[in-house]
């Protein structure tokens, strides 16, 4: 990893925050406290489809220390998107607060708030809610069939949320002409994104008619912006604050008990604080689409792919939330170039849990398909995977179907190249006597946005200069354990020559930070940072005009800025509103092996090299690829939401039903960022937050056709084969 | 979150212990919390006092000894302590290898064998919150009539999954009870889950024969990962070699409700068949008396898989 001569990027410094983390010491949501608070929790729904016939609260209301029951009928005027994207037609408004006909288990149906979180849970027990239940569809093909009910009769009159359709060319002539066609359909799983800190809320909903909402949030001018028009107020009436986080995966890209919180606050005048279990986080947050992906690709004799014809179809579960924009932002993915490309994205409705925003947005669903597709053209033609691969790759000026902007920077093959060499020392050193090691082996390539591929990226910073020369950054922007925090300092430090020891980071509080469009799609280094990078120019600017002269010592010349007549004091701004969202790119390899005893299969390895742009903070990337690799093994071999066919529920509800990968589940991680700078980057950065876990399911699938010689068409793994991560000593 | 209160008591005494299990009716015994306290925060138990054993004085439920060709392994002891003891006694590498299964090492330092063995058997509609079973029918195991993994069966048909137990039994151990002021020995096996002995007293320690030198026991677990999970299949197999007299026994857990003795295997065994036909019969035996039930993330298939562990275990012989 180089870092093309900066002074602090580049380098391995430590996150800012990592003290008042290891020592305890940080504040995450459930470590805030208001005065007179109350603490509020929801009585989710048993029951994948139901009505309610009756509620009764009596018993509840009669324990000492319970305030108030909400109810549907309470909030029932209200409607909205819980997305925390910018407001997008691909929005449709189709959840409640609360909902008396609950439309999958773990629906919200009512609130209590208590003195305690003891007392709401008791409370919640001694309610008696008569449910009628009702027909549930549970999957996609029974979702779109004739007759099926439809779950949203206000947004489509049948399951299908809405079509994303893009054409390039004529896929059907392109395929017919095409000398090898490789077709088949794949199917992946709902994955949950176990962020280590549960949802959790503080709300404040004052008699003066001003809302406060502290927790956990990627999105928080996001969550103003619904919360006030839910509450009908002006946005500077509504305050979003993030304290620190454990993590978000996409998930709080959304809002989830926030609107309950809120209006459970109004009725009690008082603030009210939820903080939800493990179970309500697996069952009742989001989770990532199952996907039933058809493709095919047709190529000539000589490798070359002439169409590419993807049909995608998603479950959304109960609400459309993010869906349709999962879906555009999934058909711009097509590394490959090919003249003819035809995407059809269909959102369906079921009765599952709710899909949303999760790492890789539509992106690892598709990959996992073609990548595995990518093997067995290479195998019917012949010629080597990697090969075939860079032989189709997009390359620097090319533009990806589905976007408008060609590609400033692009180093696939380099990633190629030396992920090959890591390979190679691997091969040696595993290799046996009569076997073949090149079999063990499956790869993938991949290629992920920085920031919104729609261009809604916009943030803003405001650097205020102290007179002795140190800074404070304010940011909209929301670290959400990733480092964006870290970064951001970072960069502010290298324009303004200055150590990072004097610059300290306040973010996302929409109170006192500025407007930033939220912590997703990959954009935070990019986005966020290009707005560092102006407001610290900024600063450099004003102390030019100020001073009269060309900067060289920052401290001295703020001192000579605050001590000129007139004096200056520098406060440095900026906006930056994405113009471009440049891809990132990864090759991976996947080791497995197979005991030739028990046919069991083991995880050894994987490599991961990126082209990131410019390396920002050594020590994040690292990160980055190594939390992206694990993430990415567990949607590979054993992640997935279960229902249960005999009750309608999905019953991964806590981490012992839900398997992830444990820190014994970690394969060797051989990691490397190539040399790359982007353009259009903050110091030619580009992202990696996504893009680490997306090509790792794909190459381990591929690995395993090529040991088992059986077509793998389905994740995880383990829904076919024993299989686990090699085992460490006393792991 | 527990959401109802009890009684907490510390006797130092067995006999101060005995005597609180007996005035409260309904008490558990208590000692690394590790199985207990997921059951209260999930209210499968409601117990009106818990009398943790931890504060016992010396007692043989805190050690290990091994004496008179006899080993005793205290209920009380950890499983870390268990995987240590086996570390400088390489003849019980297996034990070692099967407290190293379980769980992960946080776990295991609080955890004990006793609670390994004790354990309730487990099953996905019967080890979820409150609320999540509440728009179901209450099962036998939570006061309805019903097993909803098998609806035409008249009693719950939940899966023992301890790892500990499984080599325990292939070593033809005891269980140590302290009732009625005295210790009463009973088969490990009517001990499992809990069973009747330890419902009446306090498991003080698991009593087997010493390994002799040419004495061999395996263990082997298969799980979808490396720590907390628990086994798809684990089995264990004891050889004991006295010279004329040698014997086998071979017990595969996470099958059924309780553990599976493959007796025809092990006679198989003593004729020395080759591994590949022992191994086909193993599997044959167990799929034969194997109850499988749906569990979470583990299909059919990748449950049938997991009886490919004979052949690892019968690879060792």
């Amino acid at each position: 990893m180089l870092n093309n001569g900066y002074q602090t990027v580049g380098t391995d410094t430590p996150r800012l925050e990592s003290w008042e983390k290891v020592t305890g010491r940080g504040r995450y949501t459930d470590d805030c406290k208001l005065p007179n608070m109350a603490y509020g929790a929801i009585l989710h729904s048993p029951h994948a489809h139901a009505r309610v016939l009756a509620i009764d609260v009596q018993q509840a209301l009669e324990l000492t220390g319970v305030i108030a029951v909400l109810l549907p009928e309470e909030v029932r005027e209200i409607v909205y998107n819980s997305s925390g994207n910018p407001p997008s037609d691909l929005l449709p408004k189709d959840e409640h607060i609360l909902t008396d006909t609950p439309l999958f288990a773990g629906d919200r149906v009512l609130a209590v708030a208590a003195e305690s979180p003891l007392l709401c849970e008791k409370a919640l027990s001694l309610i008696q809610v008569t449910y009628e239940k009702l027909p549930a569809v549970l999957d996609i093909a029974g979702a779109l069939r004739k007759g099926a009910a439809a779950l949203h009769p206000e947004v489509s009159p049948t399951n299908l949320a809405g079509t994303v359709a893009i054409d390039y060319g004529d896929v059907e002539q392109a395929m017919r002409d095409a000398d090898i066609l490789v077709e088949d359909t794949f199917y992946t799983p709902a994955i949950a994104p176990v962020s280590m800190e549960p949802a959790g809320c503080i709300c404040d909903y004052r008699a003066n008619g001003e809302i406060t909402v502290i927790g956990t949030s990627q999105t928080v001018f996001q969550d103003r912006r619904l919360i006030a028009q839910m509450a009908q107020l002006p946005e500077n009436k509504v305050r979003v604050v993030k304290p620190l986080m454990g993590g978000g995966f996409g998930a709080r890209q959304q809002l989830h008990h926030q609107p309950v919180g809120v209006w459970l606050s109004k009725k009690i005048g008082r603030p009210v604080k939820m903080i939800f279990t493990r179970e309500q986080e697996n069952l009742a947050t989001t989770v990532r689409h199952a996907a039933q992906i058809k493709m095919r690709i047709g190529a000539n004799r000589d490798g070359n792919i002439v169409a590419v014809d993807v049909e995608a179809h998603h479950d959304t579960g109960a609400y459309a939330t993010h869906g349709l924009l999962v879906l555009s932002s999934q058909s711009k993915k097509m590394i490959y170039h090919a003249e003819n490309y035809r995407y059809r994205g269909h959102c369906v409705y079921t009765n599952n849990v709710t899909a949303g925003a999760m790492r890789g947005y539509g992106n690892p669903q598709l990959t996992f398909a073609r990548e595995v597709l990518m093997n067995r053209l290479a195998k019917k033609l012949s010629m080597d995977p990697v090969e075939l691969r860079l032989k189709n790759i997009v390359k620097t000026g090319d533009v990806i179907r589905g976007t408008e902007t060609g590609i400033n920077s692009c180093e696939l093959r380099a990633c190629a190249v030396e992920a090959e060499k890591i390979r190679q020392s691997l091969i040696r050193q595993y290799r046996r006597p009569g076997e073949r090691e090149e079999d063990n082996w499956g790869v993938a390539f991949t290629m992920h946005t920085t920031g919104p591929s729609g261009k809604t990226g916009l943030s803003s910073a405001v650097i205020t200069v102290n007179g002795d020369g140190s800074v404070h950054l304010k940011t909209g922007s929301a670290d959400i354990g990733q480092g964006s925090e870290t970064v951001f300092a970072q960069i502010a430090a290298e324009i303004l020559g200055i150590d990072l020891s004097r610059i300290t980071v306040t973010a996302a509080d929409t109170a006192v930070t500025p407007y930033d469009t939220g912590t997703f799609a990959s954009s935070q280094t990019f986005v966020g940072g290009n707005a560092v990078v102006l407001a610290a120019k900024d600063v450099l600017k004003k102390l030019r005009e100020v001073n009269g002269e060309e900067p060289t010592d920052f401290a001295a010349a703020v001192k000579k800025a605050f001590r000129a007549n007139p004096a200056g004091v520098i406060i440095g701004t900026a906006s930056y509103q994405a113009t471009d969202a440049p891809p990132a790119f990864a090759v991976c390899w996947a080791r497995m092996v197979r005991d030739p005893l028990t046919g069991f299969l083991e995880t050894t390895d994987i490599i991961e090299t990126v082209d990131c742009g410019t390396v920002m903070n050594r020590n994040t990337v690292r990160g980055q690829i190594e939390g992206g690799v694990l993430q990415g093994l567990g949607y590979g071999q054993m992640e997935q939401m279960q229902c249960d066919s005999r009750t309608n529920k999905p019953t991964t509800s806590d981490l012992v039903h839900y398997r992830i990968p444990t820190a014994a589940d970690t394969p060797h991680i051989h990691s490397l960022a190539v040399q790359s700078y982007e353009l259009s980057g903050p110091l030619g950065a580009k992202s990696i937050g996504e893009l680490t876990l997306v090509p790792v399911a794909a190459a381990m699938a591929n690995c395993t056709e090529s040991i088992t010689g059986e077509k793998i068409n389905g994740l995880p793994l383990s829904n076919k084969y024993m299989v686990r991560c090699a085992k460490g000593e006393d792991a | 979150m527990i959401h109802h209160t009890f009684r907490y008591d510390s006797p130092k005494t067995l006999a101060e212990a005995e005597g609180l299990l007996q005035s409260v009716p309904g008490s558990v015994i208590v000692a690394g919390g590790t199985d207990i306290v997921p059951l209260l925060k999930y209210d499968l138990i409601a117990p009106p006092a818990l009398i943790a054993i931890g504060g016992i004085g010396e007692s043989p439920m805190h050690r290990i000894e091994m004496k008179s060709g006899t080993l005793k392994i205290g209920a009380a002891v950890t499983l870390h302590a268990l995987a240590e003891f086996a570390r400088s006694n390489p003849r019980y590498r297996a034990l070692r290898d099967c407290a190293n299964a379980v769980a992960s090492p946080q776990i295991r330092r609080t955890g004990t064998v006793g609670g390994n063995v004790l354990q309730q058997r487990r099953c996905y509609y019967y080890n979820q919150s409150a609320a999540w079973r509440s728009g179901i029918e209450p099962c036998f195991m939570t006061g309805g009539g019903i097993c909803h993994q098998m609806p035409a069966k008249k009693s719950c048909q939940a899966i023992y999954y301890s790892d500990l137990a499984i080599p325990l039994a292939a070593m033809s151990a005891h269980a140590n009870v302290f009732q009625n002021g005295a210790i009463k020995r009973y088969p490990i096996l009517d001990c499992l889950g809990g069973g009747q002995p330890v419902r009446r007293g306090i498991l003080v320690s698991f009593e087997m024969e010493e390994l002799a030198p040419r004495d061999k026991l395996y263990f082997q677990k298969y799980a979808l990962r490396n720590a907390i999970d628990f086994p798809i299949a684990n089995g264990a197999v004891c050889l004991r070699d006295k010279g004329l007299q040698r014997s086998v026994r071979m017990f595969l857990g996470a099958m059924a409700p309780s553990p599976l003795r493959l007796a025809e295997t092990e006679a198989a065994i003593a004729l020395a068949k080759d591994r590949t036909a022992l191994a086909d019969l193993a599997i044959t035996e167990a799929r034969k008396q194997m109850h499988p039930i749906k569990e979470v993330g583990v299909p059919p298939k990748t449950k049938l898989q997991g009886l490919n562990i004979v052949r690892e275990l019968l690879q060792e012989i």
